[in-house]
C-alpha cells in the first residue's frame, strides 16, 4: 500500500464524526454512505479506464483523484455531495452516486457511476433513485442529469428515474441534459 | 467534524463556497507560479475541493485563514496522489503578506495534526525559488530533509515538520 492510501489511524475520529453527518441510504439491495479512501482502488479504474469514455476521460491518476475530490467536497460545501454505493449483504464497493453540481455545470447533478463488475444488475437505477428524493427536495426541478451521446446506459437510468431530454449542455453540445419534473405542476 | 482553530490574530476556519472566486483569482495570478501554477478556474476548483475533501477521505485537510472577519489565506494538510507524504501548505493573498499569518496559521495547523493524527513528521514542498515560504518554514523550526522525495524532480525543497514532545 502506497503512503498515499493511509489514513492516519488516529485521524480516523474525525472521519468518523463527519460520516455520522452524512446521511445513510439503505436500499432493497444497497447501502450508500460517505467514501472513504479505502473505496478508492475499487472506484478509480471507473475514471482511468475506458470506462471513462463517457466523463471525459480515461483521465489520469491525478485528475480522476480530484475529480472524485470534488463530489466528496460537496457534502463540505454545500451539505450533499457523493455516497458510495455498496452491496448491502457484502459490503462490497459497486460505484458512486452523487448529487452534486460539478464545475461548468449549469445545474445541480443526479449522477451514477458503477464499477465494471457492477453493471447491468440495476443498481445505479435502484441508487439513483433513492438520491433523487433528496436532489428533488433541494433543487426542485432544476435537478438534472447530464449524459453524453451514445450512453444508452445512463440514458435507460434516466428514462426509469423518470428523466425526460431538456436540451444540451450549454458548454458541450454532445451531452444531453435530462430533468426530472415533479409530478403535478405545470412547467414552461 | 471540520475544526475552527484560533490564534492570537486569526482565525482558521472551514472553507466556504463563497471563498472559492478569491481562490480561483489567485491561482490564476502570478502569485501562484510556486504553486505549479497559474491555473485556470476549472483546474483551481479540483484543488480547492481537494483541500476540502480531505477532511472526509483522511482526517486532516485545509482551513481558510481569517484575520479580522477578512478572508486572508489558506493553510492546511493535503495528500494527493502524486505527494510522496502528507503535506503541509501555506499561502496568502495579496494585502497579508509580510505580517508572520503564515507562520502564526502553520503552527496552528501543525500543533492540530500532530494532536489528531498520528503522523510522526510533516513535510512541506517549497520553491527552492520562494524565499518568503523558506523563511515561514525556518520560522516553524522545519528542516531541510535532502534525503525525502518531492513531487518534482528539481526544484523543490522538503522541510520536514517534527512531532514534538510539547509542542
Amino acid at each position: 500500500m502506497t503512503p498515499w492510501m493511509q489514513t492516519p489511524a488516529k485521524g480516523t475520529h474525525q472521519i468518523a464524526a463527519l460520516a455520522a453527518a452524512v446521511p445513510e441510504i439503505t436500499t432493497e439491495r444497497l447501502i450508500l454512505r460517505l467514501p472513504r479512501l479505502s473505496d478508492w482502488p475499487v472506484l478509480e479504474p471507473i475514471w482511468t479506464t475506458d470506462r471513462a469514455k463517457h466523463i471525459g476521460g480515461p483521465m489520469s491518476a491525478e485528475d480522476a483523484w480530484l475529480d472524485f475530490n470534488q463530489c466528496v467536497a460537496g457534502w463540505l460545501l454545500r451539505g450533499h455531495g457523493a455516497l458510495t454505493i455498496c452491496d448491502k449483504a457484502t459490503g462490497a464497493v459497486l460505484g458512486l452516486a452523487v448529487l452534486g453540481h460539478e464545475y461548468g455545470d449549469p445545474d445541480p447533478e443526479l449522477g451514477w457511476l458503477l464499477t465494471a463488475e457492477a453493471e447491468g444488475k440495476g443498481y445505479a437505477t435502484e441508487a439513483a433513485a433513492a438520491l433523487k428524493a433528496l436532489g428533488q427536495d433541494i433543487y426542485g426541478d432544476a435537478l438534472s442529469s447530464y449524459i453524453a451521446d451514445g450512453n444508452a446506459a445512463s440514458v435507460r437510468v434516466a428514462e426509469k428515474l423518470g428523466g425526460v431530454p431538456a436540451g444540451t449542455h450549454p458548454l458541450d453540445a454532445t451531452v444531453a441534459i435530462y430533468r426530472y419534473p415533479s409530478k403535478g405542476v405545470s412547467h414552461d | 467534524m471540520i475544526p475552527t482553530l484560533q490564534t492570537d490574530r486569526l482565525t482558521l476556519r472551514p472553507y466556504a463556497r463563497a471563498d472559492f472566486d478569491t481562490y480561483a483569482d489567485f491561482m490564476a495570478s502570478d502569485r501562484a507560479v510556486h504553486m505549479n501554477g497559474p491555473i485556470d478556474r476549472e483546474a483551481a476548483w479540483g484543488w480547492f475541493t481537494n483541500d476540502i475533501a480531505g477532511w472526509a477521505l483522511y482526517g486532516f485537510g485545509a482551513l481558510a485563514i481569517e484575520v479580522e472577519g477578512q478572508l486572508a489565506g489558506g493553510v492546511g494538510l493535503v495528500h494527493p496522489p502524486h505527494f510522496p507524504e502528507p503535506e503541509c501548505g501555506w499561502f496568502l493573498y495579496d494585502g497579508f503578506t509580510g505580517q508572520g499569518i503564515a507562520v502564526e496559521a502553520g503552527r496552528a495547523m501543525l500543533a492540530h495534526s500532530f494532536a489528531t493524527t498520528d503522523l510522526r513528521s510533516i513535510v512541506s514542498y517549497v520553491d527552492e525559488k520562494n524565499t518568503a515560504s523558506i523563511r515561514v518554514a525556518e520560522s516553524l523550526g522545519a528542516v531541510l530533509d535532502h534525503d525525502a522525495k518531492a513531487p518534482e524532480e528539481t526544484g523543490t525543497l522538503v522541510y520536514r515538520h517534527m512531532r514534538r514532545a510539547a509542542a
